[in-house]
C-alpha cells in the first residue's frame, strides 16, 4: 500500500481547484484528524488538508467511536465561509456528494446517501462524515472529516455495531489509492463550495441523483419531531422533508431509520 | 403548543425590533403583537398620554386564533438577565457538551474568556461549536440540552 503523499492528493486535483487549496498535512498517527484541523491557527485553516495513516481516537456523532484501522482514508479538510454566505446545514450534504461522485469516477456503482451524509451500498456503509464548526460573529470555519473504508480488515469490523462494507469489496479492481482518491474527493468538494453563492443549487441540483431514501417510509428518532413519514428529499437548507398526515415537514436533526418493510 | 414556548416567544418579540411575530404550526397559529390589539402600530404619531402612574409596563398581547391560553407577562424574574446575548447561527439541536458523557462547556456562574467554546448547536449532522466573543460570567443558560433551537434565538448571557 503506498504511503500517504501530499504531492500526489494535489495531483488527483484538478488545475482549477487546486488553486483553493492550502497546505496539505500527512500525519503518521494521530487521534483524529478533525481535531487535528479545528486545532490548526485560523490563518492556516482554509483550504488546508490534514490526513493520517492512523487515528487512534476516531469519532463520529455526540463522540461515538469510528473504528480507523491502519490502511482506510482518514482526512480532514477545512474552510472559512463568511457569515450568512451559506448555509451551513448544507455542507454535511455537499461533503456526501463530493464522495459519491468521487467514487463513481473509480467505477463504482449503487452506492448512495442515507440524509444527511452516511455514504452507503444498500444498507452497508461505506464512509462516514463529521463536519464540525465555529462560529463567531465575524465568521464560520468548517471542518470536514471523511472516513472510507478501504479494506478494513475483518477483526477491525468485528466490533462495529452497524452493516459496514469497503471499496475493496466493490471494485473489481480493488481499492484505488488513497492519495487519489482524497484527491478525488476535494475535487468534488471543491467544486460544490468554492462558489459559496452556488453551493444551494448545486446540492438541489445533485441530491436527488444520490438519495436512497426518497420515497421510503423512515422513523426519526429524536424529540419535536414527527416519528415516521416517507422521505421526499431536502429542502433549500439541507432538511429532510417528511411527508406526514400532518403534511409535509422538515426535519432538521434527528437520526433516521429506514423502516422494514 | 406550549406555554414555555409561547413565553419564549414573548420574550424574543421584546427583545427584537419587530412588531409582530406569527407562528404556524400545524393546525395550531399565534400571532403576538406588540403594543396591544392585531392592527400594527402607529410609527410617529403624537406620543400616547401618560399611563397611570402604577399601570405595569406594556406587555406584547396575545392575539390566539387557535384555542392556546393566553398566557401571563413574564415576570421580572424570568426575564433575561442584563449582559452580552449569545444567539443561535442556526437552526438545530442544542448540545451543552461534546458528547453524552462529557461535562457540559459552561455552567452558570462560570467565568469564560472569549474564544472559549460556549455549546454546540446541530443541525444535519453538522456540529457547529459556539464561541464567547467577550469575556466574563456566564450568567444565564437560556437553552435545554437536547432542545430545538431557532436561528438567532438567546442561548446565554455573558456580562
Amino acid at each position: 500500500m503506498a504511503p500517504l503523499d501530499p504531492d500526489l492528493v494535489a495531483g488527483a486535483v484538478s488545475v482549477e481547484n487546486r488553486a483553493w487549496l492550502g497546505e496539505i498535512i500527512v500525519l503518521q498517527e494521530t487521534g483524529s484528524t478533525n481535531d487535528y484541523a479545528m486545532q490548526l491557527p485560523r490563518k492556516r485553516l482554509h483550504g488546508a488538508v490534514v490526513v493520517a495513516e492512523m487515528q487512534t481516537a476516531g469519532k463520529g456523532r455526540r463522540g461515538r467511536h469510528w473504528r480507523s484501522p491502519p490502511g482506510n482514508l482518514f482526512m480532514s479538510f477545512g474552510w472559512q465561509f463568511a457569515v450568512g454566505e451559506v448555509a451551513q446545514g448544507l455542507l454535511p450534504l455537499a461533503a456526501g456528494l463530493a464522495v459519491c461522485r468521487a467514487l463513481e469516477r473509480f467505477g463504482l456503482s449503487g452506492h448512495g446517501i442515507k440524509w444527511p451524509n452516511d455514504v452507503r451500498i444498500g444498507r452497508e456503509k461505506l464512509c462516514g462524515i463529521l463536519v464540525e464548526g465555529r462560529s463567531r460573529s465575524d465568521g464560520f470555519d468548517m471542518v470536514c472529516g471523511i472516513g472510507v473504508n478501504m479494506t478494513l480488515q475483518d477483526e477491525a469490523g468485528a466490533s462495529i455495531d452497524q452493516p459496514w462494507t469497503t471499496l475493496a469489496q466493490h471494485l473489481a479492481h480493488g481499492a484505488p489509492s488513497r492519495n487519489v482518491l482524497a484527491g478525488s474527493i476535494l475535487d468534488e468538494f471543491i467544486a460544490l463550495i468554492g462558489a459559496a453563492e452556488n453551493l444551494a443549487g448545486q446540492v438541489a441540483k445533485h441530491w436527488p441523483r444520490w438519495d436512497l431514501l426518497y420515497g421510503r417510509k423512515v422513523n426519526i428518532l429524536g424529540e419535536s419531531h414527527p416519528d415516521h413519514g416517507v422521505a421526499r428529499g431536502i429542502d433549500s437548507r439541507g432538511a429532510l422533508c417528511l411527508e406526514t398526515s400532518q403534511g409535509l415537514q422538515a426535519v432538521h436533526s434527528a437520526e433516521v431509520s429506514v423502516r422494514e418493510s | 403548543m406550549d406555554i414555555r414556548k409561547i413565553k419564549k416567544l414573548i420574550e424574543l418579540l421584546e427583545e427584537s425590533s419587530l412588531s409582530e411575530i406569527e407562528i404556524v404550526e400545524g393546525e395550531e397559529s399565534l400571532r403576538l403583537c406588540r403594543g396591544g390589539g392585531s392592527a400594527p402600530m402607529p410609527m410617529h404619531y403624537a406620543p400616547p398620554p401618560p399611563p397611570p402612574a402604577a399601570a405595569p409596563a406594556p406587555a406584547p398581547s396575545v392575539a390566539a386564533e387557535a384555542s392556546a391560553p393566553l398566557p401571563a407577562a413574564p415576570s421580572q424574574e424570568e426575564s433575561i438577565p442584563e449582559g452580552e446575548l449569545v444567539r443561535a447561527p442556526m437552526v438545530g439541536t442544542y448540545y451543552e457538551a461534546s458528547s453524552p458523557e462529557a461535562p457540559a462547556f459552561v455552567t452558570k456562574g462560570q467565568q469564560v474568556s472569549e474564544g472559549d467554546t460556549l455549546c454546540i448547536i446541530e443541525a444535519m449532522k453538522m456540529f457547529n461549536q459556539i464561541e464567547a466573543e467577550v469575556s466574563g460570567t456566564v450568567v444565564a443558560i437560556l437553552a435545554e440540552n437536547g432542545q430545538p433551537v431557532e436561528f438567532d434565538q438567546p442561548l446565554f448571557v455573558i456580562r
